[in-house]
């Protein structure tokens, strides 16, 4: 591909802006290759250089895979697969109620998406019931745009690991989903700026945590406990983990937003994540009880910025980020009759989207519950998001 | 130990017939089903190459039948000396149909179907008893029994069964080794004899090995760990029986000396007869039965006593005041091999007339109600 002098002018200020962040050979300099001990594929999130993070919950670490997956996909064209499940299933010796999708991740240099699977009965999932709790994946696909699908062999990949500290003990108590506390370890992961953010359980009074570890691994990881106020039960929460988180930044400030079961959406400043602290999120708005938040995305729509959640037993959420700022803390539980509160937000027209995560510039990919009852990937046009 | 020839006879007619099917069956299709549990790539399928072509684009296993774009099961393939293997990513599920898309050498392409068969979920095996139950032998004792609670593998005992003497050395070969491994039919129990060359005097391994066991000593009689079932699961434990040996046992087993334990009239009690010594577990599972006054063998339920010293039999019907018999088999024999009619170790030649008669059959009456 031709770049313009104008083009090459940006990409050496945005190299100057981006001095900070490492090379290939830099982020993977300590990698070993040989067996990734992963014990759960619990979720998945993509950071620089087509390396991959996986957060172990059983396993009580984060590991950060080379896919060796770096060539640049600059489509913008969307794809899908229609009766994912099927398809796995039968890749895996099964129907598609024998295999369970936990997570996916698309690789936003090649666009290859790769899905964290295990052969379980699909059968025990239910709104309460959430793939982790049910089994550990242990199987992680990868499907080019042209659908092929491959396993991504974890017994011999370049990788690293970073224990993630004071994670919640196993079989020691149990959930709301009377699940083992443990799945809930790690609930999501994020990188930004050199940082790997891990939010779940931990085993301290204050079970709710954040840890932020340096990427490429080698120090230990600090730790944070987070504080919500919870509109729906009206009361200040230390218990619950965070599921699904974002970092991004508004008037120039990194915040990290993030949502709970039962819907609080909160904005943690990023700057107050220190070693050992309490943090206190602000509960920015109430998207309604009943529910468990999944994944939140960023996106533009005709160059306008949004925010988008999926969840388990809503339809998309849409917020606009422009509204943050200015929103006030909630502090007061909901009043009668009242349900979703606080900061304006979209409930758009696509039910049965569970996992979402961006596939390139133009489509955000879901993972869909159709009307036929087929699990699907689909694309979604931006433009009409 | 059946008393029933004709239902073996069926049994092994359908063994044979079955064996036959699954041959047939098995040569339609280039490949089977690894079905042995010790088997490196067990629950794989064997691929055999003279029949089909080897490898992913040639041989494709399918969770649904093929077509639609429907995706062939991930697997690998293994090599082992020249066979070669199938073994899917994920095992195959039990109870469920697999299409399988082949090559023939021609490159004509074949669609076969397999099912996989349920297994039932078998526990390692366990055993259960080990006959003589007494801890004292003879030093000539002649033989042993072991029952085991599931069919187990043929050909392999003798290198799970061991004796240790008072040191916990190693007897070198105390036990027959014969070709045959002397199973019952349903492979649940099984015989060992100790090597008779070496029991009895005279005989060449007699004088060059001397006898297996000395009299006045204490041995180990140990059945090993891992001595496989039919289905390969593994014994999980040691099983140790200390034995005492006593001097040989150079007498016949004398019914005379037998003492009756007589049921009433009337009533369905059980008779009792009580031996002097245990006499050995085999011969006397069949070896005893009770005839009325007519010579009708009668019904009921037989009991091998404590230690085999004692053999109960309680009738289906209740004692009438008759005569009764207690019909003995010649064959029925003592720990060291004496039977009726013979010591074990002892040359035949010119010994028959001095022999005396013991008899085959010994007459009671039940007891008059009081």
């Amino acid at each position: 591909m031709k770049k313009s002098p104008l083009t090459l002018l940006c990409l050496f200020m945005l190299s100057g802006v981006l001095q900070a962040s490492l090379s290939y050979e830099e982020l993977t300099k300590d990698f070993v290759v040989g067996k990734a001990a992963v014990q759960s594929l619990s979720v998945m999130t993509f950071g620089p250089e087509g390396i991959l993070f996986i957060g172990d919950a059983k396993g009580g670490n984060v590991y950060a895979l080379d896919v060796n997956d770096r060539e640049k996909n600059t489509s913008v064209e969307g794809f899908g697969v229609a009766g994912i499940d099927a398809k796995v299933g039968n890749l895996l010796g099964t129907d598609a109620n024998g295999v369970i999708i936990h997570d996916f991740a698309v690789n936003p240099i090649s666009q290859n998406v790769y899905l964290a699977v295990s052969r379980a009965d699909a059968n025990l999932l239910g709104f309460w019931k959430t793939p982790n709790d049910i089994s550990n994946a242990s199987i992680l696909l990868k499907i080019t745009p042209d659908g092929n699908i491959t396993e991504v062999n974890l017994d011999n990949i370049s990788h690293s690991k970073a224990v993630v500290p004071k994670v919640i003990d196993e079989g020691k108590s149990k959930n709301y989903r009377k699940s083992d506390n443990r799945t809930d370890a790690i609930t999501d992961l994020a990188y930004h700026a050199g940082k790997l953010y891990i939010a779940g359980l931990s085993n301290e009074e204050f079970a709710s945590a954040l840890r932020v570890v340096d990427f490429p691994f080698g120090k230990k990881a600090q730790y944070s406990t987070l504080e919500v106020y919870h509109v729906a039960h009206g009361a200040y929460e230390t218990e619950a983990p965070i599921r699904t988180f974002l970092p991004y930044e508004v008037d120039g400030k990194s915040y990290l937003l993030g949502s709970y079961t039962c819907t609080p959406f909160v904005s943690i400043p990023i700057a107050e994540l220190k070693a050992n602290q309490h943090i206190r999120s602000k509960t920015l708005g109430e998207f309604g009880f009943g529910n468990i938040p999944l994944d939140i995305v960023h996106y533009k729509n005709k160059g306008k910025d949004y925010i988008l959640m999926s969840s388990f037993s809503k339809a998309l959420i849409r917020i606009d980020p422009e509204d943050i700022p200015t929103q006030k803390a909630l502090t007061e539980p909901l009043k009668d009759g009242e349900y979703a509160v606080g900061i304006p937000h979209d409930v758009l027209s696509r039910v049965g989207v569970t996992h979402i995560d961006n596939l390139n510039e133009k489509h955000v990919l879901v993972l869909q519950r159709m009307p036929n009852g087929q699990l699907s990937l689909r694309s979604y046009n931006t433009d009409w998001l | 130990m059946s008393k029933n020839p004709p239902c073996w006879w069926l049994c092994s007619l359908l063994c044979i017939t079955t064996s036959f099917y699954y041959l047939n069956a098995q040569s339609l299709d280039p490949f089977a089903l690894v079905t042995e549990e010790e088997h490196p790539f067990f629950g794989g399928l064997q691929v055999y190459p003279n029949s089909t072509k080897v490898g992913l684009d040639s041989f494709q296993v399918f969770a649904q039948k093929p077509g639609n774009a429907k995706l062939p099961m991930l697997g690998q393939w293994q090599k082992q000396e020249d066979e070669y293997f199938f073994l899917p990513r994920f095992p195959f599920r039990q109870g469920k149909t697999y299409w399988v898309r082949w090559r023939t050498q021609d490159g004509e392409l074949q669609l076969s179907t397999i099912e996989i068969p349920i297994r039932e979920n078998i526990p390692a095996p366990a055993l259960l008893a080990i006959y003589p139950s007494p801890d004292r032998w003879p030093a000539n004792q002649l033989k042993f029994y072991i029952q085991f609670d599931q069919p187990m593998q043929e050909g392999v005992a003798l290198q799970y069964i061991q004796l240790l003497d008072e040191n916990g050395k190693e007897i070198e070969q105390p036990f027959l080794e014969i070709g045959q491994e002397l199973w019952d039919e349903d492979y649940r129990q099984l015989t060992v004899w100790f090597d008779p060359g070496r029991i009895k005097t005279g005989l060449i391994p007699n004088e060059k090995f001397g006898p297996p066991l000395l009299a006045d000593r204490i041995y180990q009689l140990r059945i090993n760990a891992g001595f496989p079932s039919k289905v390969g699961k593994k014994l999980s434990q040691s099983i140790l029986k200390t034995i005492h040996t006593i001097p040989k046992d150079q007498e016949r087993p004398n019914p005379h000396e037998w003492t009756l334990q007589l049921p009433t009239v009337g009533t369905r009690g059980t008779f009792r007869v009580q031996f002097p010594e245990p006499l050995d577990f085999g011969p006397l599972q069949s070896g005893l039965w009770i005839e009325d006054a007519a010579g009708q063998v009668l019904d009921g339920d037989a009991a091998i006593g404590l230690e085999e010293r004692s053999w109960s039999w309680t009738p289906t019907t209740s004692w009438r005041p008759s005569v009764y018999y207690l019909r003995i088999d010649p064959d029925l024999e003592d720990l060291a091999g004496n039977n009726l009619q013979r010591l074990f170790d002892t040359h035949l030649e010119g010994s028959q007339d001095k022999i005396q008669q013991l008899p085959t059959s010994l007459t009671f009456q039940v007891l008059e109600r009081k």
